[in-house]
């Protein structure tokens, strides 16, 4: 297994480094820089542009400037955000938690409200609770998650922010509660956004569990399983289930990516402070190294994702295992 | 019995399976989907919309009506002021302000179309409608102003009342409320006037507008911000004294122009009025347009004429006639016909992306499953990296670097190239995917004994083969192109001001103030919504509908 994880470790290495190139020429394709607002200013003199345009590795070639990034990365210096005039790695941490903890929680929703929901709907199939399921699935599925956000938010705001707050990650008082309250302080805050995120995710979820499970269910060692007189709990939860779950695990993965992608959005609207919210800005200040920084970390969290997803079906599925020897 | 009807059901089966075509059995499989069927009917009638976006809306989608921003839905009234039925009609709009928070909010206003009057200087009676040709004075009326008084009456404690001028405005239109017959019906007399004797405030007499009950808040209110200070001071008066405040309006004369000479009617010189309605008419003359781009036309479905009152009547400017069914956005903007002609944009953005998504999908997927070796490394490991980039972080950075300066027909295209970018790294992996298994089969084989090309083969033989998949996947990955356009549009950096498209008019709807104020804003996100629905819904039939155990093969 070790051997296993350490094989896929060093196979994501060129990935990334290919993720990073394609980042670089995307942003390097760009028309014009950051300092291209001094550059119209007729305040700051052209003397001072120059010098800024030498101290930012501005009048390099992209190549040299992707080279020099590389090497500063690599020995851990992430550079400095040309808005924020602080280190990249400083600005990016304080947002890694949010977005972390919006992941985690709507992952969390997600999977523990989906998986029982597929099942359900698997074990009573045509019946009335199967049809309520898949319409709530359906619009889970086709409403976009920032119009989801906004109802969420004009829900919030009629009811004068009673049951939801408008917005924002924590309290204006936040720094006089005690640490029990700030703890529900922020998963009170965390609820909208969750939500919202977790509606898409849900539905996917919840039919991927339904069909898998029915698949399954019709397979001949349920029926062998049944005919020995194996009790049908133990046949559905046992055996069948365990192999349906597989492919739900190989779509974790993936709903990492898609909360990322799916957060910005969500962000936006609920004015959380994450990753989402941050490249938005640095984007439209074409703040490259925050860009870059925030692009690697989000590919590093969904490289590691499907990992945990690999690893995971390994433990799940006893035929997975075999294949990865 | 039922055995027998059984029987022929089976037969009749067994002859549609082998006699209907595969169109016809899709199609009959397709019918068995009831919400598929009816997204599908959903997904044409939105489309057909779109193409006729121009004849059906009522205004012009890109012209700004700043004076009526935010202009709440409007009501179509059937019943006209007497009561009787007068056809549906809406009358326009009057910005209130309220005195204290300075909140404005819009009213139904009646204007005044057209009024008798009688002369005292020349001693004959006539009547003057805006935007006519007057016989009597040989002119045509261009312009009426209705110079109003608003008194104050403060009651002192002792039950005394003191009358204060407060101000004399000069205000364009008069409400229902503010004539006083909010719920009263008037009649009409014999030429077909209102009666003035039930308009008090036409009459000349007082008409008590509202009566201030804010407590202590209005007694500051008062003297600091009208010009009742020195009143009340030659009056002796001291705030104290004061119990309440009553407000009165009366009017004190109409001013009319004509186009060489100016009028002045005092209130008992009105015989009989006329309120302005803007009647719906189907099949209207509205702005101009060239449909397709090239097909001229100003007709309309729907509409309301362009109104001919005076330039105080704030739709003075305007080349459409106002109508806001659906209310209107942050410039004054209606909302149906930016509805219809946002959908242009976010309805056929899918479908395009769709096409090249997988024309390259099914080439380059093609290609690697094929051939295999190095051609396959290569292009796989760059889908792996594409794929490990948050599509949407991607997707926002690519369209973050288009330079802002770019005409809107150039932006919507790189706008679906950007998407089709993203998208083609799936697509890709799984034909690829399914040519690496077709390969492998008898009739590839076969074709490649005989010494079939390459090229031939690929599009031939194996892609064909992938195309019950290729039209499942592309109904069900529509919604992809639709929401992302939208979501990228709804933070700048899609579609710009003034196209519309539905993301881009979500975008309104972003501060809490818009959305507890303006619901309406929220209306495209419902249309954004019943499309994705209704392809979610239609491509899940469809992809039951080509399952080849549906069919019967």
């Amino acid at each position: 297994m070790l051997k296993y994880i350490l094989r896929r470790i060093i196979l994501s290495i060129p990935v990334l480094l290919g993720v990073s190139i394609v980042s670089f020429m995307i942003i390097s394709l760009a028309p014009g820089d950051f300092l291209d607002s001094y550059r119209l200013n007729p305040a700051v003199d052209a003397e001072q542009v120059k010098l800024l345009e030498k101290n930012f590795g501005l009048d390099k070639s992209p190549v040299v400037q992707y080279f020099l990034w590389l090497k500063n990365m690599l020995q851990g210096e992430w550079g400095q955000s040309f808005t924020y005039q602080v280190p990249v790695w400083d600005l990016i941490w304080r947002r890694v938690g949010a977005t972390l903890l919006l992941s985690i929680t709507t992952f969390i929703f997600t999977w523990g409200i989906g998986i029982p929901l597929g099942i359900y709907a698997a074990l009573h199939q045509y019946s009335l609770g199967d049809q309520i399921v898949a319409v709530i699935g359906f619009i889970g599925l086709s409403i976009p998650n920032f119009f989801f956000a906004l109802l969420f938010l004009f829900f919030a705001a009629k009811t004068g922010g009673k049951y939801f707050p408008v917005g924002g990650y924590i309290s204006l008082d936040y720094d006089s509660f005690p640490v029990w309250k700030k703890f529900l302080d922020i998963v009170w805050h965390v609820l909208g956004p969750m939500i919202t995120l977790g509606t898409s995710g849900l539905a996917g979820t919840m039919r991927i569990m339904r069909g898998q499970l029915l698949d399954e269910l019709k397979q001949d060692y349920v029926e062998f399983a049944r005919a020995k007189g194996m009790p049908e709990n133990v046949v559905i939860y046992k055996h069948a289930l365990r192999n349906a779950i597989n492919p739900i695990i190989t779509a974790l993965g993936f709903s990492i990516s898609g909360l990322l992608g799916g957060a910005v959005l969500t962000e936006n609207v609920f004015g959380w402070p994450g990753m989402g919210q941050l490249i938005i800005e640095a984007l439209l200040q074409q703040d490259i190294f925050v860009i870059m920084a925030d692009i690697m970390l989000a590919s590093v969290l969904l490289v590691v994702g499907n990992l945990i997803a690999d690893i995971l079906l390994a433990a799940v599925d006893p035929r997975v295992r075999l294949r990865l020897g | 019995m039922a055995e027998e009807i059984k029987n022929e059901q089976q037969q009749q089966d067994v002859f549609e399976k082998q006699f209907l075509s595969t169109p016809q059995l899709v199609w009959r499989a397709l019918k068995r989907h009831k919400f598929g069927l009816v997204a599908m009917w959903i997904l044409l009638i939105l489309y057909i919309f779109a193409l006729f976006a121009d004849f059906l809306s009522p205004m012009d989608y890109r012209v700004q009506h700043i004076q009526f921003k935010y202009a709440p839905p409007m009501k179509v009234f059937w019943k006209d002021e007497t009561g009787k039925l007068a056809g549906p009609h809406v009358y326009l709009y009057k910005r209130v302000k309220d005195p204290v928070t300075f909140q404005s909010t819009y009213k139904e206003a009646t204007y005044f179309d057209n009024f008798k009057v009688y002369d005292d200087f020349s001693g004959v009676e006539t009547t003057l409608k805006v935007g006519e040709y007057n016989p009597d004075y040989e002119s045509t009326v261009t312009n009426y102003q209705f110079v109003l008084s608003y008194n104050t009456i403060a009651v002192t404690n002792d039950g005394k009342e003191y009358n204060i001028l407060t101000e004399s405005k000069t205000e364009p239109l008069v409400t229902f409320e503010e004539l006083g017959i909010k719920d009263k019906i008037i009649n009409k007399n014999e030429e077909g006037f209102l009666n003035i004797d039930q308009i008090p405030l036409l009459k000349g007499e007082n008409v008590l507008l509202s009566v201030e009950d804010r407590g202590i808040a209005s007694t500051f209110y008062f003297e600091e911000n009208y010009k009742t200070k020195s009143n009340l001071e030659r009056y002796n008066l001291k705030p104290e004294d004061i119990k309440e405040f009553r407000k009165y309006v009366s009017l004190d004369v109409i001013e009319v122009e004509t186009e060489d000479d100016f009028y002045e009617f005092y209130p008992e010189n009105i015989l009989g009025v006329n309120l302005k309605k803007f009647n719906l008419k189907f099949f209207t003359k509205g702005w101009e347009y060239k449909w397709l781009g090239f097909i001229p036309g100003n007709i309309h479905l729907f509409g309301v004429e362009k109104s001919k009152l005076p330039y105080f009547a704030e739709d003075y400017a305007s080349k459409d006639g106002i109508i806001y069914l659906w209310g209107a956005d942050k410039f004054g903007r209606d909302m149906i016909s930016r509805l219809l002609f946002g959908s242009r944009v976010s309805l056929t953005i899918g479908l395009l992306g769709i096409a090249i998504t997988f024309t390259i999908g099914l080439m380059l997927g093609g290609v690697a499953g094929y051939f295999g070796g190095w051609i396959d490394e290569i292009l796989m490991r760059f889908t792996e990296i594409l794929m490990s980039i948050p599509s949407f972080y991607l997707l926002v950075s690519l369209s973050a670097i288009l330079p802002s300066e770019l005409s809107p027909s150039i932006k919507y295209i790189l706008i679906i190239v950007i998407l089709s970018f993203i998208g083609w790294p799936g697509m890709t992996r799984v034909i690829r995917g399914m040519t690496l298994g077709l390969k492998e089969t008898e009739f590839i084989q076969a074709a490649v004994a005989l010494g079939y090309p390459s090229r031939k083969i690929i599009w031939k033989h194996l892609l064909p083969n992938t195309a019950t998949y290729v039209i499942v996947s592309a109904t069900l990955s529509i919604p992809g192109y639709i929401l992302g356009e939208a979501g990228l549009s709804f933070l700048g950096l899609g579609i710009r001001e003034p196209s519309a498209s539905w993301g881009l008019m979500l975008s309104q709807a972003q501060n809490i103030t818009a959305l507890t104020n303006y619901p309406w804003l929220l209306l495209p996100g419902l249309f954004i919504f019943i499309t994705v629905l209704a392809f979610n819904l239609f491509g899940d039939a469809i992809r039951d509908a080509l399952d080849p155990r549906a069919l019967g093969h």
